[in-house]
């Protein structure tokens, strides 16, 4: 298949309107609506997503924070049945543009996923798999401890490379190994669908050490319903509500001076 | 909680017990009674393919035998004859010849072949004492003539020749006796002389003179006439040889020389091919309909006739075969013919295997490699089918073991062969549970054992089989 490349465009200047300097844009949605079947789960979503900073999106269950997040990567293609309307633009280019591969925006945007997925094979294995499909060439070893060390997994994991399953690990080092997988591969944007939500604090303190340590190289979003986690570690949060973006700006105004009532009462607990 | 719902749950509690026990149990008896009947059937099998060894040694001592029977007073007396004579054999050095009826192994007397091959399994040592009669009359009679008394005008009968070296001879017997008795029995006929010599020496409890009555110038006498000769045949007794020769002959008239080369052969053949033709359209098809196509009425109904298919009987198949691959495409009755028919019979059952075994590999995993921008192929060839292959691969030989079980399918496609050859891809050919059913169908004694036979290799391949399939199972398995 003939794989697109995006290019880069100009990025478009935000308006400053409510929320805070966002820097440069990466990811924007423009009236994002997208629907399972009939049922609608996003409604007219118009985010921008700002370059190497944590991005949180954050909403009670079922709101279409996952759905959204899995519209950066064209994962939600996977699904039948999904309709989606409006755009999303990566470096001002369309994703969902008909001459783009969906293989070539998930090389660039990566994913990590809820619970933690490793194939069944070799620690090396699970982090070659995405350069060998990839055709990276050169010392694969090489790179392979380079995202290991980068996922902060390598002086754990460096003596059994080839002899441990990725299903040997515990849950959050398999997690941490996710993440080195999809690090291997050198994207632009790491998405997070609630990385943590299956692993206990300590592994959940290490993996948000790792967000921030990332954020210098990578654009990370992340999907949580732990809103500490999202105070801790984003620079940027988005509250999403039955499928719409209610607000939307620095985390530190979102969790202490919202603009919006239903943001306040998520926050402070009164529903959710 | 108050009393009242504790005790009610109490109740529960016991009634939930019993049941489980109930159920427990009948299950557990299930299984027992099926376990000791398949032991059962096991046993009453092996105990049948008993005379297999003792079968064998006999043919290699060059006892081929048929039971045979004399009309005698309106009954069917058996008697043993050597039906097929092997020179240079065992028996051949000791000067038995086609055709001689065996009358004692030692000490007694012999009425079917079975006899013999059991008194062949219980022998303290390496030689059979055996008595026979020889089958050619004219080396103890001569040439008889029948007669009539010109008195009485009862038959009798005359020696017209009687060579020198004949036992006849040799016992006193003349030119121009007339045979009247043997032991008690009237002779009345040239062959009934001969018959009446038979069933006079199996009367009697070990090989010896027979006395017969002749009138010579119209005078009895009586002369002892040695009719059965005995010998020590050297037996070869093995099991591993008869195993041997079973496998490697092929198919006879005779049931202590068939074996099941050409049915083995056949059946390897048959389901090699049939997994060859299996293997890629039946996981291509379950690939397909699992990780490619849409869900839609079409599927939905792919999927619908594929269930379908895998429950038509197999005769029907066969009728496709036959009308279609054999007769229509002038494929003609063949080896290839057959694993043809025998693919489209199995496939159903392999792509349902296959696609359960993918349905197994969760979502997760195809995400995982979806996010790190591999192509749908590359899910599918690095991640799927590799973590389904332990569970296509069971499905696949589990279904080649029906393939190789199948005899109906087959008898309709005219595998129904009696072949002294080696079955190729071109030819006609033979299958092991065919061959089982051609030999059960059999009257002539032995051909039941050595059907029994047939049935433990049958079941010892199908067996291999499915030990291939765990081992390739947990082989795959511990890369999990």
């Amino acid at each position: 298949m003939e794989t697109t490349v995006i290019q880069a465009r100009p990025a478009v200047r935000l308006p400053q309107d409510n929320f805070a300097p966002l820097g440069e844009p990466i990811l924007q949605t423009r009236g994002l609506s997208l629907w399972y079947g009939k049922q609608q789960a996003l409604d007219n979503i118009t985010i921008d997503i700002p370059k190497n900073k944590i991005t949180a999106i954050i909403g009670p269950s079922g709101c279409g924070k996952s759905t959204l997040i899995r519209c950066f990567n064209r994962m939600n293609d996977l699904i039948p049945g999904v309709r989606l309307s409006g755009e999303i633009l990566y470096h001002g280019k369309n994703i969902y543009d008909p001459d783009v591969d969906p293989v070539a925006v998930r090389r660039r945007i990566g994913m990590v996923f809820q619970k933690p997925n490793p194939f069944p094979k070799s620690i090396y294995e699970n982090v070659a798999f995405g350069l060998r499909i990839n055709g990276f060439t050169g010392n694969l070893d090489e790179l392979v401890e380079r995202a290991l060390r980068r996922a902060a997994l390598w002086d754990e994991v460096k003596d059994y490379l080839h002899k441990k399953s990725g299903y040997d690990l515990s849950g959050g080092q398999q997690q941490r190994l996710c993440i080195a997988r999809t690090l291997a591969i050198e994207p632009e944007v790491i998405l997070m669908d609630e990385p943590c939500s299956a692993l206990d604090p300590i592994a959940t303190a290490k993996i948000e050490d790792l967000m921030l340590e990332l954020k210098k190289d990578y654009t990370v979003v992340i999907v949580t319903h732990n809103m500490q986690q999202a105070a801790r570690v984003s620079d940027f949060t988005a509250f999403l509500y039955l499928g719409r973006l209610i607000e939307y700006g620095p985390t530190k105004k979102i969790f202490e001076n919202p603009d919006k009532k239903e943001t306040e009462d998520y926050i402070t607990g009164k529903f959710g | 909680m108050s009393a009242q719902t504790l005790h009610i749950e109490r109740r529960q509690l016991v009634w939930r017990k019993t049941k489980s026990t109930f159920f427990g149990s009948i299950t557990f008896s299930t299984i027992l009674i099926s376990l000791a009947l398949l032991v059962a059937l096991i046993v009453y099998i092996l105990i049948n393919a008993r005379p297999l060894m003792a079968m064998r040694a006999a043919s290699r001592a060059g006892l081929v035998l048929s039971t045979m029977v004399i009309q005698w007073d309106a009954k069917n007396l058996p008697y043993v004859i050597i039906t097929d004579f092997i020179p240079e054999s065992a028996a051949a050095r000791a000067g038995i010849s086609e055709f001689d009826a065996i009358i004692h192994i030692g000490p007694e007397s012999v009425y079917r072949s079975a006899q013999v091959w059991e008194a062949i399994a219980r022998l303290p040592s390496d030689a059979l004492p055996i008595g026979w009669i020889s089958g050619d009359p004219s080396k103890i009679f001569g040439d008889l003539l029948p007669q009539m008394d010109p008195q009485t005008g009862a038959l009798r009968v005359v020696i017209d020749y009687l060579p020198e070296e004949s036992l006849g001879f040799q016992a006193g017997l003349r030119p121009g006796d007339i045979v009247t008795h043997i032991e008690d029995i009237p002779v009345t006929g040239a062959r009934q002389a001969w018959e009446a010599l038979i069933v006079a020496a199996q009367r009697r409890a070990q090989p010896g003179p027979l006395t017969v009555q002749i009138e010579r110038d119209g005078e009895l006498f009586t002369i002892a006439l040695p009719a059965e000769q005995t010998a020590q045949i050297p037996i070869q007794r093995s099991w591993w040889r008869a195993i041997w020769d079973f496998l490697t002959s092929y198919d006879s008239n005779s049931p202590e020389k068939a074996g099941l080369a050409s049915a083995i052969v056949g059946s390897l053949y048959l389901v090699g091919l049939t997994a060859l033709f299996t293997l890629p359209l039946g996981v291509g098809a379950a690939i397909y309909l699992e990780e490619y196509a849409r869900r839609n009425w079409l599927t939905e109904l792919i999927q619908l006739l594929i269930a379908n298919l895998a429950g038509v009987p197999s005769v029907i198949y066969g009728i496709i075969g036959l009308e279609i691959l054999a007769r229509a495409l002038k494929m003609d009755r063949v080896l290839i013919t057959g694993s043809l028919t025998m693919t489209l019979l199995i496939l159903p059952m392999v792509i349902i295997a296959a696609r359960e075994a993918l349905r197994t590999i969760p979502d997760s995993i195809r995400h995982a490699a979806y996010a790190v921008g591999a192509t749908r192929w590359q899910v599918v060839r690095s991640h799927v089918l590799p973590y389904a292959l332990p569970g296509i691969l069971t499905g696949l030989i589990i279904s080649l073991s029906r393939a190789m079980g199948e005899a109906a399918l087959l008898i309709l496609l005219g595998a129904f062969q009696y072949l002294t050859f080696l079955p190729t891809l071109g030819s006609y050919f033979t299958v092991v549970p065919i061959q089982i059913f051609t030999w059960i169908g059999e009257a002539k004694d032995g051909f039941a054992n050595i059907a029994a036979a047939a049935i433990i290799v049958l079941l010892t391949i199908l067996l291999a089989m499915n030990a291939l399939a765990i081992f390739l199972r947990m082989k795959f398995q511990r890369r999990w």
